[in-house]
């Protein structure tokens, strides 16, 4: 589904972040992408999402190489793809109803149907209640679940999460891995960015370790 | 009960500085070219009262009523329109002198105590094709002496001003349209900037081009809707005023009146969609071309 070929990535002329990354990530996989900060994950995350392209090697998504790829496929590519960013990405200026619901009104989904799977989707991360607020007045943990409810609620094919339980409780973080666990279960590939070593030892997957811009493949934890 | 719910605009434009200033110049902008514009087609009025539109030269032959009998009258029209230059030829109808003098008399005289002259109307592409002394001595075998009236000098000089008048209206229009889209690209680019984060998340999510330029196209047509009406109203009601303020045909009948068609007040009225429509199209040109450059 995703391959990397000897990718590497800088930003500008500044100096390579990501060097020689070499990965395949099969349909229905999960892992867990991990090191320590400033170890390149942010950034190979924003090649999965494609929000760069690499600056070297061969990334191909969905069976299509992505420097060749049209803007129109790259659009097609990224409604595939689900995104907990790390600082949220939310739309400020949009309810938490509305933030969530913007992948589905994108792909022209029906309103009545978009409103029953946000409410739905909100009552499970517990943010029913909060459906006109708009994320300035929200928690940092608030915050990530929104963010968590809209990367999830178009049933993507690949989910990419940099870090995203950073900002909640136990409960809660748990709560919301389950939800990705499930949806890994229904054929979501999953990459969740982390620092929290709890998580692989309680829903273990393959571990992938970053170190100053070089990946290496580790063992469950 | 549903509560109906309005769907949120993603790119918050409403809150742009240019949300006056979109108004504001494509306002002024109607305003100078309703103005403009009716001022040249009050003038083409003007100018097809003294009919002296178009492209065509003209000349009126008035002929002797003792000879111009039915054949004679028909022999000279097949004369003239054989004349190198000449592009037509017609009889002047009863009612039309009668129409034209009517400006004279104040009316309708009687045909028995002014008995109506015979005239031809010839036009050409130039003056040239039309000299009064050439024609006489062509038509003096078929039908007498005639008389050869041609467009005077003056006329000439006042075509050539129409003509000039309204070349500049359209350069006018041109540059008062080229302002208004340099306006319109200059503040859907400095839009894109400041939303600049909001599209790219937008783009992350999945948002086609097209998607965020709808957003953009539609503001920008509020925008110069809210404008331009206003601006268009405003030259209205002045060229009605000033229209008003002119002569009409009661007080100097030898003058043609000032004023404009149905077909003309609609054209002008449409002039405010018509800035819409083109500030619509520029911003979405804009967002595309804009977005195509991104990654």
């Amino acid at each position: 589904m995703i391959r990397f070929e000897n990718v590497g990535l800088r930003y500008g002329s500044g100096p390579e972040v990501l060097h020689d990354i070499d990965l395949t990530l099969e349909s229905g996989s999960g892992h867990y992408l991990v090191g320590p900060t400033g170890a390149g994950k942010t950034s190979l995350l924003s090649l999965l999402y494609l929000g760069r392209r690499p600056t070297r090697g061969l990334l191909t998504m969905f069976g299509q190489d992505v420097a060749t790829a049209t803007r129109s496929a790259l659009t097609g590519f990224r409604r595939r793809i689900g995104v907990v960013f790390q600082d949220y990405n939310l739309l400020d200026h949009l309810s938490a109803f509305d933030n969530v619901a913007l992948p589905l009104r994108l792909v022209g989904t029906d309103p009545d149907m978009v409103r029953d799977h946000v409410h739905q989707l909100l009552e499970w991360v517990g943010l029913d209640t909060m459906a006109e607020v708009k994320p300035p007045l929200m928690s940092g943990g608030e915050k990530q679940r929104v963010a968590v409810a809209r990367a999830v609620i178009g049933q993507p094919d690949v989910l990419l999460a940099d870090e995203p339980t950073g900002n909640l409780d136990e409960p809660m973080a748990d709560r919301l891995m389950m939800l990705f666990m499930e949806l890994n279960r229904h054929g979501t590939t999953l990459v969740i960015a982390t620092h929290n070593t709890r998580l692989p030892q309680r829903f273990p997957h393959p571990v992938l370790h970053l170190k100053e811009g070089f990946l290496k493949a580790g063992r469950p934890w | 009960m549903v509560r109906w719910r309005q769907r949120p605009r993603e790119v918050p434009l409403a809150s742009d500085p240019s949300s006056s200033f979109v108004p504001t110049i494509i306002g002024a902008m109607v305003f100078l070219s309703t103005l403009v514009l009716g001022a040249s087609l009050a003038m083409e009025g003007v100018a097809d009262g003294w009919q002296i539109t178009g492209q065509q030269y003209r000349a009126t032959i008035e002929m002797s009523l003792d000879s111009a009998s039915e054949e004679t009258v028909a022999t000279s029209i097949e004369v003239l329109a054989q004349l190198p230059g000449i592009t037509r030829v017609r009889l002047v109808g009863d009612d039309e002198i009668l129409e034209t003098i009517e400006a004279w008399t104040g009316g309708r005289p009687d045909l028995d105590l002014l008995p109506l002259p015979v005239l031809i109307d010839i036009e050409a592409l130039s003056p040239d094709a039309l000299r009064s002394d050439i024609i006489e001595q062509i038509l003096e075998e078929t039908a007498g002496a005639v008389t050869v009236y041609v467009e005077p000098q003056w006329l000439l000089a006042v075509r050539s001003t129409v003509g000039t008048v309204q070349l500049v209206t359209a350069l006018m229009l041109v540059i008062i349209a080229l302002i208004s889209v340099v306006s319109i690209v200059y503040v859907t680019r400095t839009a894109l900037s400041i939303h600049q984060d909001t599209i790219e998340i937008m783009h992350q999510i999945g948002a086609q081009d097209s998607y965020i330029a709808i957003q953009f196209q539609n503001q920008s047509l509020l925008l110069a809707l809210m404008g331009g009406v206003p601006g268009n109203v405003l030259a209205i009601i002045i060229m009605v005023i000033l229209m008003r303020e002119l002569p009409g045909s009661a007080e100097a009948p030898l003058l043609p009146a000032v004023s404009l068609g149905i077909r003309e007040w609609l054209f002008l009225g449409a002039l405010p969609v018509i800035a819409a429509l083109v500030a619509m199209v520029a911003a979405r040109v804009t967002v595309i071309t804009s977005l195509g450059r991104m990654p």
